[in-house]
């Protein structure tokens, strides 16, 4: 199977930059897209869905080249982060129409099977506007995979899930780059941890990592901090440190900080995903 | 809002039909079209903004062909939209025709009709609403709706006057193109041209509907070969709309029915050259070709009736010359107002024949249209070469008189002429021209929606539209003619002989204080009539029938030369006593005699209404002495034809001497 190459990606808006020399080789599976909002994810979604044309660089996949828009259409998923479909048609019409706009052959075993696999069955004579958010986004995976297609891009698959749907929607995310690229753009860390096994991040307009997951989590290492603070101090060490997590154990709180150095009294902890991405953050933005 | 349209469209169409009007039942629809445009307008943004509230513009948007699919799929919905519309509204058209027993050929029509002013309109208005809702994103697009519809709207000039008045422009020209509805809203059906569809109107909406595809591809940033179908299918559509072609405007721009003749003849009273009665014209062969504008080659026979070295002839001003032959050569001629002249080779001798043919083309007046539609060319009109050189219309004060300066029947010789036609255009065609080849005041060509029927042994052409006010011809033609007859033995005129055919015809009436209704041309007559006729017994009523076959039998120039008001005193009077004494006022009922004393009072004209009662009384007094009634009225008319005006004094010197 064939990487997707991204090489020096370039995309203006008049005299704003959104993306800049942005170069990825994503292989198959699941990849994911981390940033802040404004870190150029979207720009790159809808530049990667042919939504949006590059100002320089080339983007190819195998033999085809995203400056051939219908090229690409043939071979790409979309599932926007805003997906609702007609609200008054059934779930298995909104998969037939979509087939019919792709061009599938078999409408109508592709759509049992893939309502089979997002798990749809049984609601699949239900119209749009019955469904959970999170059945819907499941329709939106669904249609995303018609045609079987060797990209898919998902943007923000989890946005506005409770979080029973984020766990069900995520392992049916991680079901699906088995054979194909699947591009998540996410800034919900959790998203990326549980679904990709590598990621970028990106943070106004550029690339600031890349890696696998352990990687990415890994550029924390020695950086992050426990400590264990009496409710009455969480304030205080809050304004003194960058803490970037806390829970509170009945009357006290443990904190969760990153630093160069250990705080007194706190203990050194295994670095995630997440505590990598704020590093990442912070770094770049220093 | 598709129930609502319906049952506004069955309501429309329920009240005009009780009146027994198909033409204006789709004529006066414009409100319908107005509303329908707009529900259009909303309905191409509401299908092209379908993805957008749905949160699907995205999806589709990286579908391979998803846009053009998705929007060839919204344009289909338009389409579906529209046609549901227009079969159920034909439905709710054809139930009211079958129960009010319509002709059959109405159906056709009015499938026609709503095809080009509701349909189509329809379909524009919803292209150009996803067009400008794919450009505009915010809620300006309301507003812009609300100024499209505006201009392209039926009511377009109606609500853009006040700004033309305001701002000293005259928009008319680009209103009307602009218009997809009916040009003049309030125009009534004309039974004779029937309804508007000629040629031009079609192509002004193709030239609409490939603006408005060309529109929605640019708004779907389709450049390129797709952009050009449009663009070249446009051309020859543009060429067609070009050519020149009879549009006949009801409204009152400059080139409708109402204004295009009376603005002409009020800055061209007179001939440009002298009368000319140096020559006769015994035979005409005509060729007469009616597509879009009138053609014509005519070749008359002239007899010089002393030597003459030119000759002129009376002919339309609108109607060009290309060409004039004598004897097979090409001659001289000047074409100026409604006179051309044209000049021999060298000096004809007294009634040496010459041979003399005319080409020429031109759009006829709107009065007396001749087109693809239908032809209204009535023997009066000069729409060939007619002898003599008159203007075909004069005016007399703010009326219009068509039919020439003397209101005689025009330039017609009274005299047998022998014809020969050929005519090319819509079918059939009806003309007085029978199997003699011969008629004694000219030519009448008529086509379009008309019918023709024996009643009795009169020849009678009507409007297909008068499927009920037919039943009431017979009735008519037996009123006329006694009328007519009584007129004459009580006048002391000659007795004339009923026309043996008589057309049914939208002539316009010429003054509104003589109810000219009928032209008596000796072989045929022309009664003018309004779709009105088909409905409310207006061929039964016997002050109508009467006055205008009064109108007719004194029509004299020097009666005509009288002031309007002592024509019309003279004919009320004489109907007074003519209906009185034929039982045809009850009691309580307001003779239009008694009205004119009423109304001089009410406008304190005392002296006026003074005098009709003394009239009144006069009449009243000797109403049942018919020798009396007879020598006061010939004496009257005499008065009427002695050349100089009659005023009052000189009328009431008349009773005086009674």
């Amino acid at each position: 199977m064939d990487n997707l190459i991204i090489d020096r990606l370039v995309k203006k808006y008049d005299k704003h930059t959104a993306l800049n020399d942005v170069s990825l080789e994503i292989t198959p599976g699941m990849y994911g897209l981390l940033g802040p909002n404004g870190a150029g994810k979207t720009t790159l979604m809808r530049v990667l869905t042919t939504l949006l044309p590059a100002t320089e660089g080339e983007i190819r996949l195998g033999s085809v080249s995203w400056k051939q828009a219908d090229d690409v259409r043939r071979i790409t998923g979309y599932l926007p982060q805003k997906f609702a479909l007609y609200k008054h048609i059934r779930v298995e019409e909104v998969l037939d129409h979509v087939a019919v706009l792709k061009g599938v052959g078999d409408r109508r075993r592709e759509i049992e099977t893939i309502l089979e696999q997002v798990n749809l069955t049984e609601h699949r004579k239900k119209k749009m506007g019955q469904l959970s958010g999170g059945m819907v986004r499941r329709v939106g995976i669904a249609q995303a995979l018609l045609g079987d297609p060797r990209l898919v891009v998902v943007d923000e698959p989890t946005a506005g899930l409770d979080p029973e749907e984020r766990i069900r929607f995520r392992r049916l995310l991680r079901s699906l780059g088995r054979d194909k690229i699947v591009l998540i753009s996410t800034h919900i860390v959790e998203d990326i941890e549980a679904t990709c096994d590598r990621a970028a991040i990106l943070h106004k307009g550029r690339l600031v990592e890349q890696g696998s997951i352990d990687r990415l989590g890994g550029l924390a290492t020695g950086k992050v901090w426990v400590l264990t603070v009496p409710q009455q101090d969480f304030y205080e060490v809050a304004e003194a440190y960058d803490v970037i997590a806390s829970h509170r154990l009945g009357d006290r709180y443990r904190l969760r900080i990153l630093a160069d150095t250990p705080p007194p009294g706190a203990v050194c902890a295994a670095p995630t995903l997440e505590d990598g991405y704020l590093y990442a953050m912070r770094r770049d933005a220093s | 809002m598709l129930a609502l349209g319906l049952a506004m469209v069955g309501i429309q169409f329920f009240s005009r039909m009780g009146t027994d009007d198909p033409g204006l039942a789709l004529h006066a629809t414009a409100f319908i079209v107005a509303g329908g445009i707009f529900v259009s307008l909303v309905a191409g943004l509401a299908l092209i903004r379908r993805e957008q509230a749905d949160a699907a513009e995205e999806v589709f948007g990286v579908l391979p062909a998803g846009p053009s699919s998705k929007a060839g799929g919204k344009v289909l919905a338009l389409l579906t939209m529209v046609a549901a519309f227009l079969a159920l509204s034909l439905w709710a058209v054809f139930a009211l025709f079958a129960w009010r027993e319509v002709p059959g050929v109405f159906y056709g029509r009015a499938t026609a009709y709503l095809l080009l002013y509701w349909a189509v309109p329809f379909v524009i208005a919803g292209l150009i609403g996803m067009a400008v809702g794919i450009w505009v994103k915010s809620r300006l697009v309301y507003l812009l709706f609300a100024a499209i519809w505006v201009l392209i709207g039926p009511f377009n000039l109606s609500l853009m006057e006040q700004a033309m008045v305001t701002f000293a422009v005259d928009l008319t020209a680009p209103l009307a193109w602009l218009n997809l509805g009916q040009t003049d809203p309030n125009a009534p059906y004309d039974p004779v041209y029937g309804l508007p569809m000629e040629i031009r109107r079609w192509v002004q909406k193709g030239v609409w509907l490939l603006v408005a595809v060309c529109l929605l591809l640019l708004a779907l940033k389709r450049r390129g070969a797709v952009l050009l179908v449009p663009l070249v299918l446009a051309i020859p559509l543009l060429v067609l709309y070009n050519q020149e072609s009879q549009v006949v405007n009801t409204r009152y721009e400059a080139d409708s029915v109402q204004r295009n003749d009376w603005l002409y003849y009020r800055d061209h009273g007179q001939p440009a050259f002298a009368a000319d009665d140096s020559y006769r014209i015994t035979a005409y062969d005509i060729d007469l070709r009616t597509h879009r504008l009138l053609q014509a080659d005519v070749t008359m026979e002239v007899v010089p009736e002393r030597a003459v070295r030119e000759i002129v002839f009376t002919l339309y001003h609108q109607l060009r010359v290309r060409d004039v032959k004598v004897q097979g050569k090409a001659a001289a001629f000047e074409q100026r107002e409604d006179q051309v002249r044209v000049t021999f080779a060298e000096t004809v001798a007294e009634g040496q024949v010459q041979n003399v043919r005319v080409s020429y083309a031109g759009i006829s007046s709107p009065a007396f249209f001749a087109n693809e539609q239908a032809v209204l060319l009535p023997a009066y009109f000069p729409w060939y070469p007619q002898e003599g050189s008159r203007q075909a219309m004069t005016l007399r004060g703010a009326d219009l008189i068509r039919n020439g300066p003397d209101e005689l029947y025009g330039q017609a010789p009274e005299r047998e002429v022998s014809y020969s036609l050929r005519y090319d255009g819509p079918q059939p065609m009806y003309t007085n021209l029978t199997g003699s080849g011969k008629a004694p005041n000219g030519l009448t060509v008529t086509a379009g929606p008309l019918t023709e029927r024996m009643v009795g042994g009169t020849r009678v052409v009507l409007p297909d539209s008068f499927y009920r006010g037919a039943a009431q011809v017979p009735g008519f033609l037996r009123d006329q003619a006694a009328y007519r007859s009584e007129i004459e033995r009580d006048l002391g005129l000659p007795e004339r002989e009923a026309a043996s055919q008589v057309f049914f015809l939208s002539v316009p009436r010429e003054t509104v204080s003589d109810p000219d209704l009928e032209w008596h041309l000796g072989d045929h007559s022309i009664v003018s009539v309004t779709q009105m006729f088909n409905h409310g017994g207006l061929f039964a009523d016997r002050y109508l029938i009467a006055s205008s076959a009064l109108n007719e039998a004194v029509r004299t120039p020097e009666y005509l030369a009288q002031s309007g008001e002592m024509r019309m005193l003279f004919q009320r009077a004489y109907l007074y006593g003519y209906g009185t004494r034929n039982g045809w006022y009850r009691a309580n009922d307001r003779p239009p005699l008694k009205i004119v004393a009423e109304d001089d009072l009410r406008v304190k004209n005392k002296e006026g209404s003074e005098n009709t009662r003394k009239l009144i009384s006069y009449l009243d007094q000797h109403m049942h002495d018919r020798a009396e009634m007879q020598a006061f009225f010939r004496a009257w008319l005499a008065e009427m034809n002695g050349g100089t005006p009659v005023d009052w004094p000189r009328m009431l010197g008349l009773l005086e001497k009674k």
